[in-house]
C-alpha cells in the first residue's frame, strides 16, 4: 500500500489551474523529491496533501484513506516542515515541541519523551529550554523541523526546509532526512534545490506550470537526457561572448554564460567541441578551463522546459 | 474539545507572557473604576472652613462658636485678628468671622435691633472678611443673621432688661429640643460611579477580547496556524479556543472589576452582584463576538488595531459608558440604541432604579442576539476564509 496516492488532482484559484491533473505515488521508505521552479505548484500540492487545501478534481489517500473522508486520521500520520519557520517565539523550544506533539493526542510521560527525542535528534536537546528569540536561523529552521516529529509521523512533509539557512545547518537538516528515511520514515521534499535533490531523493518528479513534466528516480530522469552532452568553458571575462552567437553553431541546444564560465549543453549525436573552440579563439578569447560534463537534474529541468530551474 | 482546551490554554500562557497585554486586561479596568471614583468623588457636600475671632469673650458668642460648630456644615478654627490676612491669603481658611468686643452687651441691651438681619450695620454686629466673595460667605452669614435673630427676639422679649435676658437666655440654651438629623443616603453618586465603572469595564473588556481575538492574527503570520490546521485540528476548532481563553479572561476581568468595587472599595452597586455579573458575562460574549469579526476582515494586526480603535471608543461613547446617555441629544440616543453597550448599561441602571431582574430580560435577550449575530458573521467570514490560501 502506498503512503501516499494522488490521482488526477485537480486545484484551480479563480482561473488559474495550480495543479493541473497531477497522479503520484509514494511508496513506503521513499525520499521522493518535487522538484520545480518557485510558482511551479508544489507548495499547493504539499498543502492540498495535508488537507489544508481543498481541491476541485481528483483523489488523495494517506495510508489507503481519503484525506477527504478521514482527515483526521490522515492529519494524524503527517508531519509537516512548513517552508516557513513555523513556532512560537514566546514558547521555548521545550513548550514549542510540547504543543504540537499534544495536538496529535500525545500526554503524560510518553509526551515528554517524544518531545526530548525530537529536540535531540534535531540536535536542541541542549537548548530544550531556551527561547526560539535567541536562535540563529539554523536553530529555528531545526525547531520547526522537531514540531513535525514528536508524533512520529508516518509521512513526513519537508516544504523547502534549506531556505535561507547557513551551510552547516543545511548539511544538519540533509543528514537528518537520510537519517529519518533509515529509521522507517517515507519523506516528501520539495525544493528547488536541484543537487539537494539529487543528493538525498530516491524518486524524484519534476513540476512546472502546475504539471508533473518527468517522474522517476535520478538515473531513469538523466537517462531522458543522455543524447545531450555538456561541456563548460572558463575564461578571462565574458564580455565578448554572445549567447547567440553560439547557439547557432549546429548542435548547440542552450547557452548560460555565469561569472567566467560559459556552459553550453549540446545535443550528443553532434560533434561540435572543435566549433565551438573555433568561436572563443576566432574572436580573440583566451580558453582558461573547458570542462566536459555529465547531465545533472538542472540539465533534466532544462531539456524538459527550457528554463532554468531557478529562473 | 481536547484540542480547542489545549488551543485555549496556549493562548492563555502566551498572553500571560504579554506585559502589554494583562496591562489591557487586567490593569485597565482598574483604572478605568479608579477614574470614575475620582470624577464622582468631586461630587457632592463639602464644608467650609471658617475662622472665627471672638474679640468678645463671653457666654453669647461662645455659644454661637460652639453653635456654628455643631451645625456640620463648617470646620471652625480659632484666629487671632492678626492672623485673618496670613489664614485668608493662604487659603487656609474659607472665610473669617469677626464677633467684635460688646457683641454680647449690644444683644442684651438690643441695640442690634435692624430688622433686615444685616448685621454688618452695627458696629457690635459680627463681621465677615473672605477673598473669596459669597460662595465663602453665604453659607455662614445666613446661618450667622438666624441665630442672630433669635438673640434679637430674646432681648426685645426682654426689653432691654438685662437680668430678664439673662433668664430667657438660659431657658433658650437649656431647651431640650432635640433635633434628630436623619441622612437620606444620596445614591444617585454612586450610582454613577457604579455605572460609569461599568462602562470602562464594558471598554476595557471589548479592548481586552480583541487583542485576544487578534492572536489568531498573529498566529497566522507567525505560520503557527498552519502548523495547528495541518494537525487534527478543524478551523472551527480553532476558533472555539481563542472564544474559551477570551472568555477565561473576560471572567478574571469582571471578577477583579467587581471584587475592587464591592470588597476594596465599597462602591455600592445597588445590583445584586450575581445579576450584574451575569450581565456583564453576556456582554463578554459580545465583546469575544465583535473580536472575532475585526479579526475576521482584518488582513493583519495594524489594520485590526485601527478598527478596534474606530469601533470601540466612539460606540462606548455614544452609549453611554463615559457619561449618562440622557444628556445627550435624542438622535444620538436613537443611534445608541443600535449598540450593546446601551443595552447593558440600561440593564444596570434599570436594577439600580429598583426594577425585578426578570424587567431586564428584552436587555438581556437583545444582548445576547448582538453576541448570536456576532458569532455569526465572524464564523461566515472564518468559514471563506480558511482555507491556507488566503494567509500563504
Amino acid at each position: 500500500m502506498p503512503v501516499a496516492k494522488i490521482e488526477n488532482l485537480v486545484k484551480k484559484f479563480g482561473d488559474a489551474v495550480a495543479v493541473d491533473n497531477v497522479s503520484l505515488q509514494i511508496e513506503q521508505g521513499e525520499i521522493f523529491g518535487i522538484l520545480g521552479p518557485n510558482g511551479a505548484g508544489k507548495s499547493t500540492i504539499i498543502n492540498v496533501i495535508c488537507g489544508l487545501l481543498s481541491f476541485d478534481a481528483g483523489k488523495v489517500e494517506i495510508l489507503g484513506r481519503e484525506i477527504k473522508r478521514d482527515p483526521v486520521y490522515c492529519k494524524r500520520n503527517i508531519g509537516i516542515v512548513p517552508q516557513d519557520i513555523a513556532i512560537y517565539e514566546d514558547l521555548s523550544a521545550f513548550e514549542n515541541v510540547k504543543f504540537f506533539a499534544t495536538l496529535y493526542g500525545l500526554r503524560g510521560m510518553g509526551l515528554k519523551e517524544r518531545v526530548e527525542e525530537a529536540l535531540d535528534f534535531v540536535g536542541l536537546k541542549d537548548k530544550a529550554h531556551s527561547y526560539p528569540k535567541a536562535f540563529s536561523g539554523g536553530m529555528k529552521r531545526r525547531l520547526n523541523i522537531a514540531c513535525a516529529l514528536a508524533h512520529r509521523p508516518k509521512l513526513i512533509i519537508m516544504d523547502e526546509p534549506t531556505v535561507g539557512i547557513d551551510p552547516q545547518s543545511r548539511n544538519h537538516i540533509l543528514r537528518s532526512v537520510k537519517k529519518l528515511n533509515e529509521l522507517g520514515c517515507t519523506i516528501i521534499y520539495t525544493s528547488h534545490y536541484m543537487e539537494e535533490v539529487e543528493e538525498i531523493c530516491s524518486k524524484i518528479a519534476i513540476i512546472d506550470h502546475g504539471k508533473v513534466i518527468a517522474e522517476g528516480t535520478k538515473d531513469e530522469l538523466k537517462a531522458i537526457v543522455m543524447n545531450t552532452n555538456g561541456v563548460w568553458i572558463t575564461v578571462d571575462s565574458v564580455h565578448q561572448v554572445s549567447a547567440e552567437r553560439l547557439k547557432e553553431i549546429k548542435g548547440v541546444v542552450h547557452v548560460e554564460i555565469k561569472d567566467n564560465t560559459v556552459k553550453i549543453t549540446s545535443s550528443a549525436d553532434i560533434n561540435n567541441l572543435d566549433k565551438i573552440i573555433l568561436y572563443f579563439t576566432g574572436n580573440g578569447i583566451p580558453l582558461k578551463n573547458i570542462e566536459s560534463k555529465a547531465p545533472d537534474l538542472e540539465t533534466v529541468f532544462l531539456t524538459l522546459t527550457g528554463r532554468k530551474l531557478r529562473d | 474539545m481536547r484540542n480547542a482546551w489545549l488551543l485555549a490554554i496556549n493562548t492563555l500562557k502566551q498572553t500571560a507572557r504579554k506585559k502589554g497585554t494583562l496591562i489591557i486586561l487586567l490593569v485597565l479596568p482598574v483604572i478605568g473604576v479608579l477614574v470614575a471614583m475620582a470624577a464622582y468623588g468631586s461630587i457632592g457636600s463639602s464644608s467650609v472652613t471658617l475662622g472665627v475671632v471672638d474679640q468678645d469673650h463671653s457666654n453669647v458668642t461662645g455659644d454661637l462658636v460652639k453653635s456654628l460648630d455643631q451645625e456640620g456644615q463648617f470646620k471652625i478654627l480659632s484666629l487671632d485678628e492678626q492672623d485673618i490676612e496670613t489664614y485668608l491669603t493662604a487659603g487656609k481658611v474659607d472665610s473669617v468671622l469677626i464677633i467684635p468686643q460688646g457683641f454680647a452687651e449690644s444683644i442684651t441691651n438690643g441695640s442690634i435691633t435692624n430688622g433686615t438681619g444685616d448685621i454688618k450695620e452695627n458696629l457690635a454686629a459680627p463681621r465677615l472678611v473672605s477673598i473669596k466673595g459669597e460662595a465663602a460667605t453665604a453659607w455662614v452669614q445666613n446661618y450667622t443673621n438666624l441665630y442672630l435673630q433669635n438673640l434679637q427676639d430674646l432681648s426685645q422679649a426682654a426689653g432691654g432688661n438685662g437680668e430678664v435676658f439673662e433668664a430667657l437666655y438660659h431657658k433658650y440654651q437649656e431647651k431640650n429640643v432635640a433635633l434628630t438629623v436623619n441622612k437620606v443616603q444620596d445614591q444617585t453618586k454612586s450610582k454613577g460611579m457604579t455605572t460609569q465603572s461599568i462602562g470602562f469595564l464594558i471598554m476595557f473588556m471589548m479592548l481586552g477580547a480583541g487583542t485576544t481575538a487578534d492572536m489568531i492574527l498573529k498566529e497566522k503570520r507567525n505560520r503557527t496556524y498552519y502548523r495547528i490546521c495541518a494537525a487534527p485540528v478543524s478551523p472551527r476548532t480553532y476558533v472555539l479556543g481563542n472564544v474559551m481563553a477570551n472568555l477565561f479572561l473576560v471572567l478574571i476581568q469582571i471578577i477583579l472589576t467587581l471584587f475592587l468595587m464591592s470588597k476594596v472599595l465599597r462602591i455600592e452597586t445597588f445590583v445584586p452582584l450575581p445579576e450584574l455579573f451575569l450581565i456583564l458575562m453576556l456582554f463578554g460574549l459580545v465583546a469575544i463576538g465583535l473580536g472575532l469579526i475585526i479579526v475576521a476582515f482584518a488582513n493583519d494586526s495594524v489594520q485590526a488595531g485601527t478598527l478596534q480603535t474606530l469601533i470601540i471608543t466612539p460606540t462606548c461613547m455614544l452609549s453611554g459608558c463615559f457619561w449618562p446617555l440622557a444628556i445627550m441629544p435624542k438622535s444620538v440616543q436613537r443611534i445608541a440604541e443600535f449598540l450593546p453597550q446601551t443595552w447593558a448599561i440600561a440593564a444596570i441602571e434599570k436594577l439600580q432604579a429598583g426594577s425585578a431582574f426578570s424587567q431586564v430580560g428584552i436587555n438581556l435577550a437583545i444582548i445576547l442576539a448582538f453576541a448570536l449575530a456576532f458569532f455569526l458573521i465572524a464564523a461566515y467570514r472564518f468559514g471563506k476564509n480558511n482555507e491556507v490560501k488566503t494567509f500563504i
